[in-house]
């Protein structure tokens, strides 16, 4: 982390520019492709992934089937580009939502302490007893099976992460000179966490950001494989995986290994970039 | 005075888990009951409505909340989970049926796990950057970022379909096979204590591959903090001194070794307590019996009783191991000792 | 004594017959091979039997590396590439790991400057240093720890027994010194090197220290190489001062001699530094240089009054201006 304090006015665009050249790594490449995949999947995709051929059942790869068909005839090549979609917008959103959510109540926390950080930790602590698995299907149980609960699944296991985060490094944070400065020049204290408490903590924070999606990802496929979040015919990887489990034994071992592989290089990539950010920020 | 201290600091750590317990039931309570329909959550989605108000009445779900949440807790206390709508059976008896395998196939897997990793960690720290430490953590990373499902799946397509050295993949022993008397319910255990040793060897078979499934997805932290930990160790000054007394090399890394223990011990208890309850995965892809396959198959019969009574279970055991870990690293640092007073 | 023996001794070793520690040339260096940094340039020292050698001068002089390197516990990454360091006969330099093992702890112990650190958290005292005992003498554990507590209790630790008992964590500054002291004595060695046992503590403290060390040196007859920054200290305890300067030794000899009739203008400098003239307050312009940065001449050549340009272009050799007295210097 920086010495000097940084505040929100010197996010300059050279200031950002700066901070942003050194990250251009394959990790980077990778997650671009996979964004530009998710953006361009019904250009590239060769067929349509729904349309099934009865015709062409479990055929394996070939020039005509690069990752081969599945037991309704359809390309899995396409299947796993859409898919793409699917993955990484419910890891994103969620995340995301955790993160609006799961920040602001954490530097809040940190930075005032009291009651209200009491209560927030404690609850936090208890949520993450719960095995995250048992949690979701808990959710799911209650709230029924569709996109949107799988959504506010992963956020909600994603809350108590940034919460307690947030809090950690806005605590050592606090009693530092210009935050003091600016609390005797009697700005509101959600100013000061905004303008000055923030941007200095923001490092570790973006860092926990991408490891969860990476975790996100590996979530989504996870529930989907067993039949939580998303139906089918609709192509997701975890359920393109699951598709194929019976069909390892028969030796028909494309069904599983491609959507499987995507999954493995998303969370790779997210988690690379996310551990990338933090060694910068731990000079 | 050290008795006394030792019972107050049970006493209080008790009483956090205890709250802790306390405070997941709220959550499953507000959960089930407020967010989502109970009577929903029991009968499943093709309840008529004459059914629903039946059920409701009769459950008690008309009554006023405070009412029913005392009643819940009530119910925990005196363990009773429930009935499950598929089997009519209470909830209790059927996870107790199930839950060893759950046991047995994390233990194995913590057994594997640390087998691996905490080796490989005290290897790494000793020349960090050199070919160890970075083979070791190619693997580590690997092993989170790989989904564990899959990974089960390639195992199974590699050692089952190709090698043939593994058994397929439908549960802790082949299909009709009997398995052996049940004492603890764990089926290696059980074969061994009968003097079975072709179904004790058969039991290996099937266990391995989840259990290698398991070692290798969940335990890398391990390996990545008993490096750090180590890495941490050795530079301490003790370390310089105890060479500097001509202490021989393996009693100086024994000193290191200790000291990094406290975390890595806390960290080993977290993973054990994380794999109790996240089995569900891998238990549906090798068909293990445990409550993770359970709580899968009851979701897909809206049969919703047993997946709560999971996830009370799941979380008491989180809170116990962690609980257990604290007062061991109580037991080996006594700086951490006397921080508690 | 064969010629080639006689050449690698250091000349200071003609303060005494066959004395303890000689160490000759010594070049301790860091960084990549291609493009060393030398720490210690070709230091010299002299430690004769029985006596108390103070080594004197400013943080980052190398006064600890030298100890380390005695030791052989130089730190990752640094090593010592030249020069012999003679003990009782032996070349420590060429000995094998086994054979220094035995001589660490057992025939020359290190007391570090902070007890507490350099003691392992989670043993209690007693059992580590009975340990240490044990590792040198194969004594039973009984009697290790037998000899810890009447050690203890020699060096004015209160209720040995108990406080042998008890965590590193447990004692305070002075105390847990003693400590220190303690695993330093425990099997008796010929030499104890002392690097800075009292920086850190209290002035009350520090006189305690000190008199402890000097009453269980003088007690066991062992050499002492105390190492420290401040003068006052190696004045009240040593009777030879060696004064070391950005890896060099500049001056060497009796103590009397180098601190009332200092000869090279560092030492010069420290003394007035440590007593200065009434109501002035003494200091040496400059900074010690960073290790790398010195070139071929006299290391202290850029903060020195009296430097000149053969200062600048050669470092002076040690020369014995006085009788057992040197010093590396152009001038007289």
């Amino acid at each position: 982390m920086s010495a000097e304090p940084v505040s929100a006015a010197a996010w300059t665009p050279a200031r950002v520019g700066s901070r942003l050249r050194p990250l251009l790594t394959p990790y980077w490449a990778l997650l671009l492709l996979f964004a530009l995949v998710a953006l361009l999947a019904p250009l590239i995709a060769p067929y349509d992934p729904i349309q099934a051929d009865l015709e062409a059942k479990l055929l394996p790869p070939s020039s005509a089937h690069l990752f081969g068909t599945d037991e309704n005839g359809m390309d899995i090549f396409s299947r796993v580009l859409y898919a793409t979609r699917t993955d990484l917008v419910v890891a994103v959103l969620g995340v995301a939502f955790a993160f609006v959510v799961g920040v602001p109540i954490g530097a809040m926390c940190g930075y005032l302490g009291g009651w209200l950080d009491e209560l927030f930790n404690r609850t936090s602590e208890i949520v993450q007893s719960i095995p995250l698995f048992l949690f979701a299907l808990m959710i799911f149980a209650a709230l029924g099976n569709s996109k949107t609960i799988l959504v506010v699944v992963v956020a909600i296991v994603n809350i108590p992460i940034f919460l307690k985060l947030t809090r950690s490094v806005v605590q050592p944070i606090k009693n530092q000179d210009y935050i003091a400065a600016a609390r005797l020049a009697g700005q509101p204290t959600s100013r000061i966490v905004l303008r000055h408490v923030l941007p200095n903590t923001l490092g570790p924070i973006v860092s926990q950001a991408s490891i969860s999606a990476a975790y996100a990802i590996q979530i989504t496929a996870g529930l989907a494989f067993i039949g939580l979040g998303v139906e089918l015919p609709h192509p997701e990887w975890g359920s393109m995986i699951q598709q194929g489990a019976p069909l390892i034994m028969d030796g028909d071992w494309w069904v599983s290994v491609f959507p499987g592989l995507a999954v493995l290089l998303a969370v790779v990539a997210f988690g690379g970039i996310g551990r990338q950010i933090a060694r910068r920020y731990d000079r | 005075m050290r008795r006394g201290f030792w019972l107050r600091y049970l006493g209080r750590r008790l009483l956090a888990a205890v709250l802790a317990l306390f405070g997941v039931a709220v959550i499953v309570f507000v959960v089930t009951r407020l967010l989502g329909d109970p009577v929903e959550l029991i009968l499943g989605q093709r309840a008529t409505p004459e059914q629903a108000a039946q059920l409701r009445a009769k459950l008690g779900y008309d009554d006023p909340l405070p009412q029913q949440f005392v009643r819940y807790i009530g119910d925990l206390v005196q363990g009773d989970l429930g009935v499950s709508n598929y089997t009519q059976r209470a909830v209790t008896d059927e996870i107790a049926d199930r839950f060893p395998a759950t046991l047995e196939l994390a233990l194995a897997g913590m057994f594997l796990g640390l087998l691996w990793t905490i080796p490989l960690g005290v290897l790494a720290a000793q020349r960090p950057g050199g070919w160890v430490d970075r083979v070791s953590r190619a693997i580590a990373e690997f092993g989170l970022a790989i989904p564990n499902f899959f990974f089960g799946l390639l195992l199974i397509l590699l050692f089952a379909y190709v090698l043939g050295w593994a058994p397929a993949p439908v549960g802790e022993l082949d299909i009709g096979a009997t398995p052996p008397p049940r004492v603890t319910g764990m089926v290696v255990v059980d074969a061994l204590l009968a003097g079975d040793l072709s179904t004790f060897s058969s039991a290996l078979k099937y266990l391995a591959l989840p259990a290698i499934t398991l070692a290798v997805t969940s335990c890398p932290p391990i390996l990545a903090l008993t490096r750090t930990s180590m890495i941490t160790a050795l530079r301490g000054d003790y370390v310089r001194s105890a060479r500097a007394f001509g202490l021989p090399q393996r009693t100086v890394r024994w000193y290191a070794l200790k000291n990094s223990l406290v975390p890595v011990l806390t960290m080993s208890a977290m993973t054990f307590g994380f794999l109790v309850g996240n089995t569900v995965l891998v238990e549906t892809v090798f068909s293990w019996p445990g409550v993770g396959l359970y709580s899968v198959q009851s979701m897909q019969r809206f049969d919703y009783a047993p997946v709560l009574g999971v996830v009370l279970l799941g979380s008491a055991i989180y809170i116990l191991v962690y609980l257990l870990a604290d007062l061991i690293s109580m037991a080996i640092d006594p700086r951490v000792r006397e921080g508690q007073t | 004594m064969s010629v080639a023996q006689t050449q690698s001794r250091s000349v200071l070793a003609g303060i005494a017959d066959d004395p303890l520690l000689d160490i000759s040339g010594l070049v301790v260096e860091t960084g990549p091979q291609r493009a060393p940094v030398e720490l210690l340039r070709s230091i010299e020292l002299a430690i004769p039997r029985g006596a108390r050698v103070g080594v004197v001068g400013e943080s980052g002089s190398g006064k600890s590396m030298t100890a380390s390197a005695i030791l052989g516990v130089l730190p990752d990454g640094v090593r010592a590439r030249s020069g012999t360091i003679r003990f009782d006969g032996r070349d420590l330099m060429t000995l094998p790991e086994r054979e220094l093992r035995r001589i660490r702890g057992g025939e020359i112990s290190l007391v570090s400057q902070n007890a507490v650190a350099s003691l392992n958290p989670l043993m209690t005292v007693g059992a580590q240093i009975a340990k240490v005992c044990r590792e040198h003498t194969g004594v039973s554990k009984a009697e290790a720890w037998a000899r810890t507590v009447e050690l203890l209790d020699a060096l004015g630790i209160p209720e040995p027994d108990v406080r042998a008992r008890s965590y590193p964590h447990h004692f305070s500054g002075g105390m847990a010194q003693r400590v220190a002291i303690a695993m330093a004595l425990i099997c008796s060695p010929q030499l104890v090197i002392a690097d800075e046992p009292t920086t850190g503590l209290d002035a009350t403290i520090q006189a305690q220290v000190l008199e402890v060390i000097d009453g269980s040196v003088k007690a066991s007859g062992a050499a002492l190489l105390l190492i420290s920054h401040d003068l006052a200290v190696v004045r009240a305890m040593c009777d030879i001062v060696a004064v070391v300067y950005a890896g060099s030794l500049l001056e060497y000899g009796p103590a009397d001699e180098v601190l009332n009739r200092p000869l090279s203008p560092y030492t010069q400098g420290l003394i007035r530094c440590m007593d200065p003239p009434e109501g002035e307050i003494a200091f040496i312009p400059g900074r010690i240089p960073e290790p790398g940065t010195l070139g071929a001449g006299c290391p202290f050549a850029e903060r020195c009054e009296q430097a000149t340009d053969a200062c600048r272009a050669q470092q002076p050799a040690l020369r014995q201006l006085r009788p057992d007295h040197w010093v590396s210097c152009h001038h007289e």
